[in-house]
């Protein structure tokens, strides 16, 4: 290398002894605050000249006094000046559009204006200024083409689901790779808000290929704070939040409820009906009195909780000339609105820098969460509120002195009785993750580094299930008889704990040099191991005596306690390397690659390795002499980039292998023998799934800076996509019988568009960001058979996971010819559903089901605007999607008909098909259903929704205040999430969550209050 | 110089490290948790294992109520029949209202296809373990697969007719094209390979709960039987009356009861399911699927008034012939197989073996019944069988099963200590099953007759008639009837209804209005119990096959349930499940469906 430096110099000597006629003006560029600025270009204005300035910031040019020098840079406005002595002192003023910034990208950190590929950056300042109970949702509408889809409001589990630039796969995982400050992580959302100091989102083929196997959807980079030399603080960041649910269906009055079940039942055609006239007469002529009458507000009885929810957080960081750190904590606890139905997490982060040497750096990272979760034994919550939500109203809930009515049907599974009373499951994740890293600089500008990364969580849960009693009333003796105990039947204990152990090994090596001042190249290369392993162990005892107390050691049950556990593990290892090389910050190239491993993949067939590659290319023509002409556009630049991907998470850590399944066991002369049996078929020639994406994108500055705006277009290719073929049932594996292959492909082409105005006018300082996006999938091949999956399907000219559904048209009105077409599958009439005989067979079979819009969001677009003003600021951000179709079923539009309990119809059941209302938006009640409640189009809902996602008003103590109390910064705010939603989605639903089949946790609408403070 | 050497060492410990992490072991990986097929079928006692998961296949599935509960899948089929229905009011296999999708159809197509590729791959593999095999055990071990296998495909010829026929692991071919091999075909080859392994089996099962020489020989009559094969059946059948040491348990109840399957006298039972007596996880949910609700069953499979009715009196003689029949109280001097197989209004039934109550699907409150001092006193408790929605009243037709209802335990209060087995087959069905070939094949009267009166003997009921045994027809009925009540709620009864008269009985008893018990109400009459006050008309009788066909004024006089919809050119086999349709292009689907 000195020798390689020695030629070089050698070199730039006879350039510059051949430009010797002239003076040699020497100089220094520095930023304002007076680091020196390196790759700035210096030119004499009149003859055209060039010089760039190297990394102490330091020129020489030839030219004459009193020529002008014209000195710029990436991020700076350039500056002119007269030559009047030969060292010249020049001091670049930073523009605002933060091309000098650094963005981190897959193992290393980019400045922005040299970026090639399709980053879009999130700063945790901008995560934090709303409450947010996880990250993920923090990111929706954040960053255009980063769709994340909320489909449920409960307490630890109200995360988003996150997809980069549409589905990238139809049985493989779609979800991006998460890194958190170097390592793989388990979830965004172990991570506190509070400690973010910026996310890259990772978006196209150029930024990702690093990653190799695992970067087909795209990767999330996060990176925390970390302390700063000398400069220490603390700050506190608390809020506390109200939350209620955003939407609820309302269930039909008791009357209402026997008078519609009885004209279903009397549709069938039975004259016994399920209510007497007298009942209903009764129920007509009293008020309830929650004894002989009943109105019960299940939903109410079983929301008893505060739904609360409060997050204190302290950040303490500093540092002195050797070592800094970043120290956090942070206590989350959220209610649910459900009894009995609660999470919290405690985060403690450390982050530390230590300066061995000058040229040796140590970091460490070391990361505590525990995160616990409370939820009733007896049933999930969805299923809690989803009976909750359909239970008759006439029915028993709960009695003046507390004791369960005798509600649900056989069951008697009483929803209040479940929530309240059916034992608290605790589960406990704690998690600790530590990272280690040596970062040597033996010589300038070579950096190595070796890290190792431990993560090993131990989720925990005990369940101790119990029973309540169930009593009805007795109107003769005025009182409450027994009717048995319910809820977790024969009260059990069952003890659960998962294991899982993550080992990450990095090391690699960047050197960065230029070449005759202005080709500027770095080179990186390294390895990275990842070995995972989990092991899980379970245990149940039944017939608690003592279920208040379910560790004592008394049980009584002629069940047998049981006890299971299971293990399994799987690696990976990649090699890496990239190359950057600019020429002058103006035309950029970059390349990448990574040879992966996976043990997922049979070894004998050579399927375990792969390389993954690719290249990207950016001009920045706002640098070029013709755009001088139009000052409007302070920067542009053009990106290019195209490479491939692979996907190895299918879900299977073994496909290569058939196993045999055990405990199929029987009884023989009444003892119990084990048995074994196949089951499945092994697939060795699974592979990566691989896709390649090409990505065109332009970046715009314009109006002094104060415009930004960034547009891509991308196509992303997925081949060699796994379908779960079908096996035929005839195979023998009774269900999941599934055959993955490597056979599929799809693409998705999108489109994204951001654009961010900055400005002040007078004391009013504003910016607006808009984002929209798009991303259209098409399948192309799915191995000629369809994958179905219940109502959807993905088909190749169709957008993966796509609707089949009979297509409708309106109701049946009394006189019509029921009989045509042909339906064997029920008694058609007046009132129910028209299936239109798609391919005019006469017949109404699944021939004509037809393939109808899908769920994915589509024109997705956020507006984000800020203003401040004085000590005030006010900021509103709205979410929305054009363009979605959602499905309803079950008991969100189907009356009287739950599995096992007594479901009321929703108050939309009023207005079902009668002779007397004929244009009703529901057919006609029918016990059983008769087949109006199969998939078909009447149920398939629009699914565009604008949402006002946040509105968060602060208040700034003013400086002199803040001065006089020692405090950088003192903010108070209220905010309220999801305040408005406008949508034509069906009442009592919320929009955002998916195919709902009333089985759901409502979304919050939430009212906060909270500050950050800094001292 | 200084910093050039610690830059040469850097290189080296990366590489190092590098290395270390690199070597080939890092990515082979094997399951921690799980043998797998290179493993297995390899000693006595993994084959033992793997045609324990054929048993297994075969007996622990379940179509009712959920997928997770022990009841034989067996149960529900004759639901599907003119004798029986199940809660749901339409879209079952009953109604006629359903398609190819129907989850019932799905479930069965998948189980009986289980045990195929479970016996299939223990056929397979097993050479592997033959050199460390005793031969006895190993050709047991083969013979008993092979059964389970016939009996399988019984199944699945039964409800789908020709049906993809895999007698091997299912290769790429069988699974990217197959196709429905032609039932006879099929017919034959499992015929001669029952015959074939019953000779590596002896008559008498080596466990109870396994297949034996009687059961391998009776799969094949059954088979034969399917395939109108008179004479293979004649053979087979008359080798077991003659060879075996099976005979007929004097008692028939016994034959549903714990104690009495455990007895087994006479080795009546052949081959039967079984629970585990110490073992609380393992049971019947038969008795709670069926029971009363005031025992706290969840009645949701029902008897037919069609069953009820098919019942001759004490005389032999049906109940619109018999002068022993009175309609107020249609449980006097009825067959005594009948009380052991339904429950009507005015049947006496035990709840929890120490009081008893009275059934009656109308009465709005208990009769409760003293079995010492036989008072009767109308209690105030509810009664659940007229009151709750999903009780028989308003949701059966009015009558409940009482086989497999029978033997309530003492404590039981959900029915989860039920531990009666499920009767596969029983020596019974080979009497009648030889009594039906000999009748079709042309056999003197007198023949057929001295099968089918030894069941009837059995069951308290006198021998055929003289003027039934001069009449071709009836005596023809006769058997069909014998059959279809001695056998009600086992099972096999939509085998033979869909083969008589090449499914023109089907199509006349399987269409139109589910009709059930009489909707008047009743009063206690000292001495004779429940009366009906104003029962309803006594059906009318179809001329040819001899059962009550038409029940006048039935939409005011009795329960009703759904019109049921039946074409004899569709409804005879079951439609192919429409999710292996859409996986290959190769199979074809029933006609009409």
């Amino acid at each position: 290398m000195t020798k390689l430096s020695v030629m070089l110099l050698l070199l730039f000597t006879s350039v510059q002894i051949s430009l010797a006629q002239q003076l040699k003006i020497t100089g220094k560029v520095t930023d304002a605050a007076g680091n020196p600025v390196d790759g700035a270009t210096v030119q004499v204005k009149s003859n055209k000249t060039n010089a760039v300035t190297n990394l102490q910031g330091v020129f020489s040019i030839k030219a004459n006094k009193g020529e002008t020098l014209v000195i710029g840079n990436i991020g700076f406005a350039s500056k002119e000046i007269i030559i009047k002595n030969d060292f010249v002192e020049v001091q670049l003023v930073q523009e605002t559009n933060n091309l000098q910034d650094v963005v981190v990208v897959g193992y290393g950190t980019q400045k922005k204006g040299k970026i090639s590929a399709s980053i879009a950056t999130v700063t945790g300042d901008q995560l934090i200024r709303r409450p947010l109970a996880n990250v993920s949702m923090g990111l929706q509408g954040m960053a255009s083409g980063v769709t994340v889809r909320q489909g449920s409001g409960q307490p630890g589990a109200d995360q988003g689901t996150i997809n980069i630039r549409g589905i990238g796969s139809i049985n493989s995982s779609s979800a991006p790779l998460i890194i958190v400050d170097g390592a793989e992580a388990a979830s965004l959302n172990d991570i506190d808000p509070n400690v973010i100091e910026n996310i890259s989102i990772l978006k196209d083929a150029s930024s990702t290929a690093v990653y190799g196997a695992r970067a087909t959807n795209g990767v999330i980079v996060v990176t925390t704070k970390r302390g700063q030399k000398g400069k220490t603080s603390i700050s506190f960041n608390s809020f506390v939040t109200a939350q209620r649910p955003t939407n609820m269906p309302t269930t039909l009055s008791p009357v209402d409820n026997m008078i519609l079940q009885n004209e279903s039942r009397a549709a069938t055609g039975s004259t016994i009906l399920p209510f007497s006239q007298t009942e209903i007469d009764l129920y007509k002529s009293t008020p309830a009195n929650n004894f002989t009458v009943f109105n019960t507000d299940w939903q109410d009885l079983i929301f008893q909780n505060s739904g609360l929810m409060q997050n204190h957080n302290i950040v303490v960081s500093g540092g002195g000339e050797k070592s800094t750190f970043m120290a956090s904590g942070t206590y989350l606890n959220q209610q649910g609105l459900l009894t009995n139905n609660q999470f919290t997490r405690y985060d403690l982060r450390i982050n530390g820098d230590i300066e061995v040497t000058k040229r040796i750096k140590f970091s460490s990272n070391i990361f505590y969460t525990k995160s616990t979760n409370y939820v009733p034994s007896g049933a999930s919550t969805t299923e809690i509120i989803q009976r909750a939500i359909t239970m008759s109203r006439q029915w028993a809930g709960k009695f003046e002195d507390g004791k369960y009515g005798n509600a649900g049907q056989s069951n008697n599974v009483n929803p209040i009785g479940l929530a309240e009373s059916s034992g608290v499951t605790k589960t406990e994740t704690p998690t600790l993750s530590m990272r280690f890293a040596l970062k040597v600089e033996p010589i300038k500008n070579l950096f190595l580094e070796a890290a190792y990364n431990n993560r090993a969580s131990y989720t925990q849960s005990v369940r101790p299930g119990r029973t309540y009693s169930v009593y009805t009333p007795n109107p003769a003796s005025s009182s409450l008889n027994y009717v048995g105990e319910f809820g977790v039947i024969d009260s059990a204990l069952t003890y659960t704990n998962n294991r899982v152990n993550v080992n990450q090994y990095y090391a690699s090596g960047d050197y960065s040099f230029k070449i005759a001042k202005v080709h500027n190249i770095k080179v990186q290369a390294g390895m990275q191991a990842i070995d995972n392993y989990s092991e899980s162990v379970s245990a149940t005892r039944f017939g608690l005596q003592y279920p208040d107390r379910p560790y004592f050691g008394f049980a009584t049950s002629a069940t047998q306690p049981q006890v299971g556990g299971s293990a399994t593990t799987n690696s990976l290892l990649g090699y890496f390397g990239r190359i950057n090389y600019d020429f002058q910050n103006k035309y950029i190239f970059e390349l990448n690659g990574r040879y992966d491993g996976s043990s997922r993949f049979g070894a004998t067939q050579g399927k375990q390795r792969q390389l993954f590659s690719s290249a990207s290319a950016a001009w920045v023509f706002s640098r070029e002499n013709f755009m001088k002409a139009i000052p409007v556009i302070n920067f542009a630049k053009l990106r290019l980039s195209y490479g491939s991907l692979g996907n190895q998470e299918i879900g299977d850590n073994f496909p290569f292998v058939a196993s045999i399944s055990n405990n199929i066991d029987y009884y023989f002369n009444n003892i119990l023998t084990r048995g074994n049996s196949l089951a499945n078929l092994p697939n060795y020639d699974l592979s990566w799934e691989r896709s390649t994406q090409a990505n065109i994108g332009l970046d715009l500055t314009l109006l002094k800076n104060k415009l930004n705006i960034t547009f891509d277009y991308y196509e992303k290719k997925v081949t060699n996509m796994i379908i779960d073929f079908p096996l035929l049932d005839i195979a023998g594996f009774a269900t999941n019988s599934l055959v993955p292959t490597n056979i599929g492909s799809m693409i998705n082409k999108g489109w994204e568009f951001s654009a961010t105005y900055k400005n002040k006018v007078g004391k009013l300082g504003y910016s607006i960001t808009a984002n929209l996006s798009d991303v259209k999938n098409m399948v192309n091949e799915t191995g000629g058979r369809d994958v179905v999956n219940g109502i959807l399907l993905s088909r190749a000219g169709h957008s993966v996971n796509s609707y089949r559904l009979y297509r409708t048209n309106g109701l049946y009105q009394v006189g019509e010819n029921y009989n045509s077409p042909v339906n064997g599958t029920r008694f058609t009439g007046a009132g129910d559903i028209k299936y239109v005989d798609v391919n005019g067979s006469g017949v109404l079979n699944d021939t004509d089901r037809v393939i109808m819009g899908n769920n994915f969001p589509r024109y997705e677009f956020s507006t984000d605007i800020s203003l401040n003003y004085g000590s005030f600021d006010l900021n509103v951000f709205v979410y929305g999607v054009a363009k979605r179709d959602n499905y309803i079923s079950g008991l969100g539009v189907q009356p009287f008909n739950a599995p096992n309990w007594f479901a009321s119809g929703l108050t939309t059941a009023l207005d079902r098909w009668t002779p007397n209302n004929p244009g009703a938006a529901y057919p006609r009640l029918y016990d059983g259903g008769n087949g109006n409640y199969i998939g078909s189009d009447f149920w398939l809902r629009n699914g565009a929704f604008l949402r006002i996602r946040h509105i968060t008003l602060g208040y700034n103590l003013a400086k002199k205040w803040m001065d006089k109390i020692k405090l950088q910064q003192c903010r108070f705010y209220v905010s309220v999430v999801n305040p408005f939603t406008f949508s034509n989605y069906e009442p009592g639903f919320d929009p955002e969550i998916s195919n709902t089949n009333g089985a759901f946790y409502p979304i919050m609408r939430t009212t906060t209050i909270g500050f950050n403070v800094k001292f | 110089m200084k910093y050039i050497n610690k830059f040469r060492l850097l290189p080296i410990w990366t590489i190092l490290l590098v290395s270390l992490i690199s070597c080939n072991k890092f990515l082979d990986k094997q399951p921690l948790s799980e043998i797998t097929s290179e493993d297995f079928y390899e000693t006595a006692a993994q084959l033992n294992q793997a045609l324990t998961g054929a048993y297994n296949a075969y007996g622990a599935r379940t179509v009712s109520p959920g997928l997770n509960n022990p009841t034989p899948y067996y149960s529900k089929m004759d639901l599907y029949t003119e004798i029986g229905l199940e809660r749901s009011l339409n879209g079952t296999i009953g109604s006629g209202a359903y398609n190819s999708t129907n989850a019932t159809v799905v479930e069965l197509w998948r189980i009986f296809y289980q045990v195929v590729q479970r016996t299939n791959s223990l056929l397979f593999y097993m050479p592997k373990a033959q050199s460390v095999t005793a031969p006895a055990e190993y050709a047991r071990i083969a013979a008993e697969a092979k059964i389970l296998r016939a009996l399988a495909y019984w199944h699945l010829i039964t409800y789908f007719g020709d049906v993809p026929f895999l007698t091997a692991p299912a290769t790429n071919e069988d699974l990217t094209t197959p196709k429905r091999v032609a039932k006879k075909d099929i017919i034959n080859f499992l015929i001669a390979d029952l015959e074939s392994a019953s000779t590596s089996l002896a008559w008498l099962p080596s466990d109870f709960g396994r297949v034996s020489r009687g059961v391998a020989l009776g799969a094949a009559a059954r088979l034969a039987m399917l395939d109108k094969r008179y004479p293979d059946v004649i053979r087979l059948t008359d080798n077991i009356i003659a060879n075996s040491p099976y005979g007929l348990n004097p008692s028939f109840q016994n034959l549903f009861r714990k104690a009495g399957q455990t007895a087994n006298v006479n080795n009546e039972i052949m081959f039967i399911y079984p629970f585990g007596d110490a073992d609380g996880g393992s049971f019947n949910y038969l008795n709670l699927v069926q029971g009363s609700r005031n025992q706290g069953g969840q009645s949701s499979h029902f008897p037919t008034q069609f069953l009820v009715d098919l019942f001759e009196c004490t005389d032999g003689r049906s109940i619109d012939q018999s002068p022993l029949y009175n309609p107020a109280q249609p449980s006097k001097n009825r067959d005594p197989r009948m009380k052991h197989t339904v429950i009507i209004s005015g049947d006496t039934v035990v709840v929890q073996g120490f009081t008893s109550n009275v059934y009656s699907a109308t009465n709005r409150l208990v009769h409760t019944f003293n079995t010492t001092s036989s008072a009767v006193t109308l209690s105030t408790i509810n009664n659940q069988d007229s009151a709750n929605i999903f009780g028989p009243r308003l949701n059966g037709c009015g009558n409940l099963w009482r086989k497999y209802t029978n033997d309530r335990d003492i404590n039981g209060t959900a029915g989860n200590l039920y531990k009666v087995g499920w009767v596969y087959m029983r020596f019974a069905e080979i009497l009648l099953l030889n009594a039906e070939a000999k009748l079709e094949s042309g056999a003197p009267a007198s023949d057929v007759a001295t099968q089918v009166n030894k069941v009837r003997a059995r069951a308290g009921m006198p021998n055929i008639s003289s003027a039934v045994l001069a009449n071709a027809n009836s005596l023809k009925q006769l058997v069909r009837r014998e059959k279809t009540v001695e056998f009600a709620n086992e099972g096999i009864h939509m085998a033979d209804m869909r083969r008589w008269d090449d499914g023109a009985y089907a199509a006349k008893v399987m269409t139109g209005l589910v009709v059930g018990a009489d909707l008047s109400s009743s009063t206690f009459v000292t001495g004779q119990g429940l009366v009906i006050t104003n029962p309803a008309p006594i059906p009318l009788f179809d001329a040819i096959y001899q059962v009550p066909i038409s029940y006048p004024n039935a939409a005011t006089t009795r329960l009703t349930r759904e019109t049921r919809l039946f074409n004899i050119n569709q409804h005879l086999l079951c439609p192919i499940p429409q999710g292996e349709l859409d996986k290959v292009k190769t199979l074809t689907q029933n006609p009409n469906w």
